[in-house]
């Protein structure tokens, strides 16, 4: 999640905090972070190397093992187990989040009925519920789908509901300058204005969906790549379980920079 | 689409309203909140009257339950235990959070050299590392610590960078026609321009290490509130768990609240948006 963009010497006019201090190139950046992640990866191996419990397992050994999941299929297996429960529960979280979010923005009454409880749901760590969605729901699918659903569900919901609320005032009234009846003014106008808002909403209810299918399988019932972990945990492969906590934390990165790439390209004026 | 869009015809024509309907109006949205959770309160209580006693208990019982708890001294143990690993896995994610994240906006070296961790981790699912902490940092209020401080961390120091690399370019460059020192340009300029971001990280970080918390407790599932949630959805108890959801729901509230008025105080110059 980069602030700045582009080359720093397009900006060398402005004295930045950054450009206060020292003066740099572009090339730099990169060489910097490959210098870190070398540093980084060569720490790591010694520390494995002089770890007399033998618990902390090497970046190689990492490696391979993440390469041997990779190839034997289990890894790909327990994501597609995973995904089941992520893209029901997401995509619920999605429909109802955009619904009462908009419902909201049009109906006041109805805003002021839910919103209290929006904002408690959003404040509080989701976790919280799995106990009480267990005891409703059960060990299986539909409970995990239940965990993502509540994770993502009050963050799309919100931003929904402020990004159609935000709209500038002015440009609805430029729109009623121009005779649009209601139907269009939503369409063309407010629906167009609110997109930001709304899509930044689905890009965080995303991770927190994430989140949420990850902590249903190692709370709840391990399957997928939760279960998988929790396996290595449980038999102390700590190889493997570094390996499989790898690719959820490199599928998490892919994940967030997707749907950066959806959001830019939905909201390309921004 | 039958009602029109608030906010458009009906309200910006700039008709009059009679002065009663303006009164019920303020009334309305006076009282609209604690109406809408006594309501709320009241169907709780309803659909837990009328709906199995082992998936739902009603409110009364839940506050009955609640009111057990606290008098065994049960919750007050189990919120401590929570507390004390939320504050000093907090603490240490504050300090180390300011400190790295203003490093990383006023230096380019430092920021690049640390950046990588930090996007990757921010964005991942942070339970994840839990049982790689449980293995490596124990059980104990160490390890629930060292999981507040991972969810804390990352918040705190985005923001903090985020903070310091947004210092209006105008005021720097004004503070360098007086020929201020460097250190001066920073503690009169960067650091004060910075505030409102900074207070929103931590604000963010405190309710993320609520969240660690609890998500600590509930895996390890030993102590704390979390370890409660966890008993008590084993054995089915509905009016227990809801008596200790009702307490961690009040914790986060109260802490993600409280924050905000101490920072509204500290910063009634500026606003700004955090990064999440």
């Amino acid at each position: 999640m980069e602030v700045t963009v582009g080359p720093e010497a397009v900006v060398a006019a402005a004295p930045t905090p950054s450009r206060l201090f020292a003066r740099r190139s572009p090339w730099r950046s990169w060489l910097i972070r490959i210098l870190s992640l070398s540093v980084f990866f060569v720490l790591w191996e010694l520390a494995a190397r002089l770890d007399r419990t033998l618990l902390l397992p090497s970046p190689s050994r990492v490696v391979v093992a993440l390469w041997d999941i990779l190839i034997n299929g289990e890894l790909i297996r327990a994501f597609a187990v995973s995904v089941q429960e992520l893209a029901i529960g997401f995509g619920l979280g999605i429909v109802a989040g955009l619904l009462i979010g908009l419902l909201m923005a049009l109906f006041r009454p109805l805003e002021r009925a839910i919103s209290p409880y929006l904002y408690i749901v959003l404040s509080v760590p989701a976790i919280a519920f799995i106990p009480l969605l267990v005891i409703w729901l059960g060990l299986g699918l539909p409970s995990r789908v239940a965990v993502v659903f509540i994770f993502s569900f009050p963050i799309i919901a919100v931003n929904a509901f402020t990004g159609i609320r935000g709209v500038d005032p002015q440009l609805v009234e430029m729109g009623e300058a121009f005779c649009l009846g209601q139907r269009q003014l939503f369409w063309k106008i407010i629906l167009p204005g609110a997109i930001p808002l709304i899509m930044a909403g689905v890009r965080l209810g995303a991770g927190r969906a994430f989140i949420g299918m990850v902590a249903s399988e190692i709370l709840l019932v391990s399957v997928g790549i939760g279960g998988l972990i929790q396996y290595y945990n449980a038999t102390f492969k700590t190889a493997y379980l570094f390996a499989a906590v790898l690719a959820v934390l490199l599928v998490a990165v892919a994940l967030t920079q997707l749907m950066r790439v959806v959001e830019a390209r939905l909201s390309p004026w921004r | 689409m039958t009602e029109s869009i608030p906010g458009t015809h009906t309200q910006t024509a700039g008709g009059t309203t009679p002065p009663q309907v303006k009164r019920s109006k303020a009334l309305l949205d006076r009282f609209s909140t604690p109406l809408a959770l006594v309501v709320g309160v009241i169907i709780w209580e309803v659909l837990g009257r009328i709906s199995h006693a082992v998936f739902f208990a009603p409110f009364s019982e839940a506050v009955l339950a609640l009111w057990r708890l606290a008098m065994s001294g049960e919750l007050t143990d189990a919120a401590t235990t929570s507390l004390q690993s939320l504050l000093i896995g907090f603490t240490v994610a504050a300090v180390l959070g300011l400190s790295i994240g203003i490093a990383m906006g006023l230096s380019d070296t430092v920021r690049h050299t640390l950046d990588v961790y930090i996007n990757t981790l921010m964005a991942a699912p942070l339970i994840a590392l839990i049982p790689i902490i449980a293995i490596f940092v124990g059980l104990d209020v160490a390890g629930r610590a060292a999981i507040v401080f991972l969810f804390s961390f990352f918040v705190i120091t985005v923001n903090a960078e985020a903070g310091v690399k947004t210092t209006d370019p105008d005021l720097i460059e004004m503070a360098q026609s007086f020929c201020l020192s460097r250190r001066r340009i920073f503690l009169a300029v960067i650091l004060p321009g910075a505030m409102p971001a900074i207070l929103a990280g931590v604000r963010l970080g405190l309710v993320q290490g609520v969240k660690g918390m609890v998500t600590a407790e509930i895996f390890m599932a030993i102590t704390g509130l979390g370890a409660l949630l966890d008993y008590y959805g084993s054995q089915f108890k509905a009016a227990e768990l809801f008596a200790v959801l009702l307490v961690v729901v009040g914790i986060s509230m109260l802490v993600s609240s409280g924050f905000m008025l101490l920072s509204r105080r500290l910063t009634r110059w500026q606003t700004g948006i955090a990064l999440e």
